[in-house]
């Protein structure tokens, strides 16, 4: 049944997914420069001729409906063209830095998460105290703290005055780790190689933190919020009545309430997960998707901005997929 | 069964301790039906959640005793206090929309009750199944696995008396558990309460602002007014006799069966007063039309009326 609906809402998202691919189709090439004037650079020792069969080799002379088409006919066999600026295929690359930005995605998140909910609900039961007070001073300002700036500050605290952690990578380039996952934490683990966990570890910690530290505070306000709200529900006093401790009462009765709306916006904020990382990515120049955009979209590289972007509707379709997974064993009152 | 002696409970609030209830006493004997009556803010629930020291402690300061089967229930460790609720003495509660936890099905909602105090191991479906059938959820096999919002109003406080009964408790406190339901359902749950009072001998404090309803089921009847006992006595004769002002006035406003007698339905004058600004004297004073000077002045003493008639009025006294 579930599986059906599963398989249901996949077949229904692919409208939105040809939407996203079209529209980045078209964006790119409106984007004002040219991609072979980038690549040639302003020497000016460039002839008309070079640059137009540059031009056609690139396939970029033809109307833009037939490069559509091309394109088209391309992703359906899975080639996605090549990179003009790393001479290297499209596919190639993303499977180079995706594991990447899965990586710091999710330990952003797991950050997030065991932090912003444990203190969300700390501060509800203990509503007004001066925990409560201090955590929802902090989460304000987690909100209001611009990424690029606290990953600035928090390589200017911890690398460059503390050394305690590097400034960028994510790996030390002297180790060795074989890789299975992509996911450097998980291969390291994986193969045994503790040198590499340890590096690995140290090069996540910082844009992980940087990353997820938005969601942490929105996760510790909503989840308390949301908690406060429960706490207040009959339901409550009627688990007490019953008889239970109040650590059951909370844990068993409120939680489980209150992660609805906590699970509603966090699937919300993915979007800034995967966004997010393309400042994060590049202030720690770690080797993942965001940065590999940022430096094609400086480069014109459309071949593989498209092939990003499609990779980024990707995960994000599936990852509100599984939110909304989520939800309803969370919620007995929805369904898929 | 039930003692309650002197029970005063102050809520700690910005502006300072708010009496909530004051000098309450009440005397409930083993399988005996006792109604408390008052407009809300009267304090008749809050009585009820100090029963089950429900209240947040934090933010409540509780005087007086709450004596239930020889033991002080104030002087209970927590860990005591919990082996009490919902065993010996259990609550049903106002909204059965709102008192259900949503994201739980009905049958582990009952026998979450038998888990915590370890009562019918490894019956406890028997048992969930039993209670649906004695409290009038039909087919109960196919419904024990549905969720709260698959249940009507009716069916959900049928669900809640159900939780309430699990571990055959001694005492049940039904804090207004009709009010929020249609009035043909309304006599239905009477009817349930009647039939459990009966046929386990289970002792009830009915909470209510409906006094039709609790002459319909309460042997005794203790009238509140900003959060003290007017007056309180047997059923009947505070039906046919009432003596305290306030309760006369409840009275002749509310159209009740074989006593109203076609008269004219009247209403009180003013309203209730503010709990952290009681007027001094006698809290009905301001509303009462035989008020005098020492209803001002002083809190009313109580006076005996009758047999277990008992009332606090000046008027009265004099």
């Amino acid at each position: 049944m579930k599986t059906i609906k599963v398989v249901q809402r996949l077949i229904e998202s692919i409208p939105l997914f040809i939407l996203t691919i079209i529209a980045v189709f078209f964006l790119v090439r409106f984007m004002p420069g040219d991609p072979v004037d980038i690549m040639m650079g302003s020497g000016g020792n460039v002839t008309q001729e070079q640059i137009e069969q540059m031009r056609s080799q690139l396939g970029l002379d033809k109307p833009i409906a037939i490069q559509f088409a091309d394109f088209v006919r391309g992703a359906a066999q899975g080639d996605l063209g090549y990179s003009i600026t790393q001479s290297k295929k499209v596919t190639d690359l993303l499977v180079e830095t995706f594991p990447a930005t899965i990586e710091l995605a999710l330990a952003a998140l797991l950050f997030a998460l065991l932090i912003g909910l444990p203190v969300g609900i700390y501060s509800a039961v203990k509503q007004n105290s001066w925990v409560d007070r201090l955590s929802m001073g902090f989460s304000f300002l987690g909100i209001s703290m611009p990424a690029f700036w606290l990953g600035i500050l928090g390589i200017l605290i911890f690398s460059v005055s503390l050394h305690w952690l590097p400034t960028s990578g994510r790996l030390d380039p002297t180790l060795e780790l074989r890789q299975i996952t992509g996911l450097f934490l998980l291969d390291s683990i994986l193969t045994g190689n503790w040198a590499a966990l340890h590096s690995a570890f140290t090069h996540l910690v910082l844009p992980a933190v940087t990353l997820g530290a938005e969601l942490l505070a929105i996760v510790a306000r909503i989840s308390r919020s949301s908690m406060v709200e429960v706490l207040r529900h009959d339901y409550v006093q009627l688990a007490r009545s019953k008889g239970l401790k109040e650590t059951a009462v909370i844990f068993k009765h409120a939680l489980p309430n209150a992660l609805i709306p906590t699970v509603t916006v966090v699937g919300l904020q993915m979007g800034v997960l995967l966004g997010g990382n393309m400042i994060v990515e590049t202030v720690f120049g770690w080797p993942g998707l965001g940065r590999l955009v940022v430096q094609s979209i400086l480069n014109r590289d459309y071949a593989v901005i498209q092939g990003a972007v499609m990779l980024y509707g990707i995960t994000f379709i599936l990852a509100n997929l599984l939110v909304d997974i989520v939800y309803t064993y969370l919620n007995p009152k929805i369904s898929l | 069964m039930l003692d309650i002696k002197h029970l005063s409970v102050k809520f700690k609030t910005r502006h300072g301790m708010v009496r909530a209830v004051s000098e309450v006493s009440l005397h409930l004997d083993k399988g005996r039906i006792l109604g408390i009556v008052g407009e809300s803010g009267s304090g008749k629930s809050t009585v009820l959640n100090a029963i089950l020291r429900l209240l947040p402690e934090k933010d409540v300061l509780l005087e007086g005793r709450i004596i239930y089967e020889g033991t002080d229930l104030f002087a209970l460790s927590p860990q005591a206090m919990r082996a009490v609720r919902g065993k010996e003495i259990s609550m049903i509660f106002q909204d059965p929309m709102t008192t259900l936890n949503p994201v739980y099905n009905i049958g582990n909602q009952i026998a979450e009750s038998l888990k915590i105090h370890g009562l019918y191991r490894g019956r406890e479906r028997e048992r969930v199944l039993e209670l649906m059938q004695e409290v009038g959820i039909p087919s109960p096999e196919n419904r024990v696995l549905e969720y709260p919002h698959q249940f009507s109003g009716g069916m959900q406080q049928r669900a809640i008396i159900a939780i309430a009964l699990a571990c055959e408790p001694k005492l049940l406190l039904a804090d207004e558990p009709t009010t929020a339901l249609d009035v043909t359902i309304q006599a239905q749950i009477v009817e349930l309460l009647r039939k459990i009072n009966r046929t386990h001998h289970t002792s009830i404090i009915l909470v209510t602002h409906n006094l039709a309803l609790a002459a319909d089921l309460c042997e005794e009847i203790a009238v509140m007014y900003a959060g003290r006992i007017v007056e309180k006595g047997p059923a009947e004769v505070i039906l046919q006799d009432p003596r305290h002002p306030y309760t006369r006035g409840l009275l002749s406003a509310v159209p009740l069966p074989g006593i109203t007698h076609g008269a004219r339905l009247t209403t009180i004058p003013g309203t209730v007063p503010d709990l952290a600004d009681l007027p001094p004297g006698c809290a009905f004073h301001p509303r009462c039309p035989l008020a005098g000077k020492e209803c001002a002045r002083l809190v009313p003493e109580p006076v005996e009326a009758g047999d277990r008639h008992v009332l606090w009025c000046w008027r009265e006294l004099n």
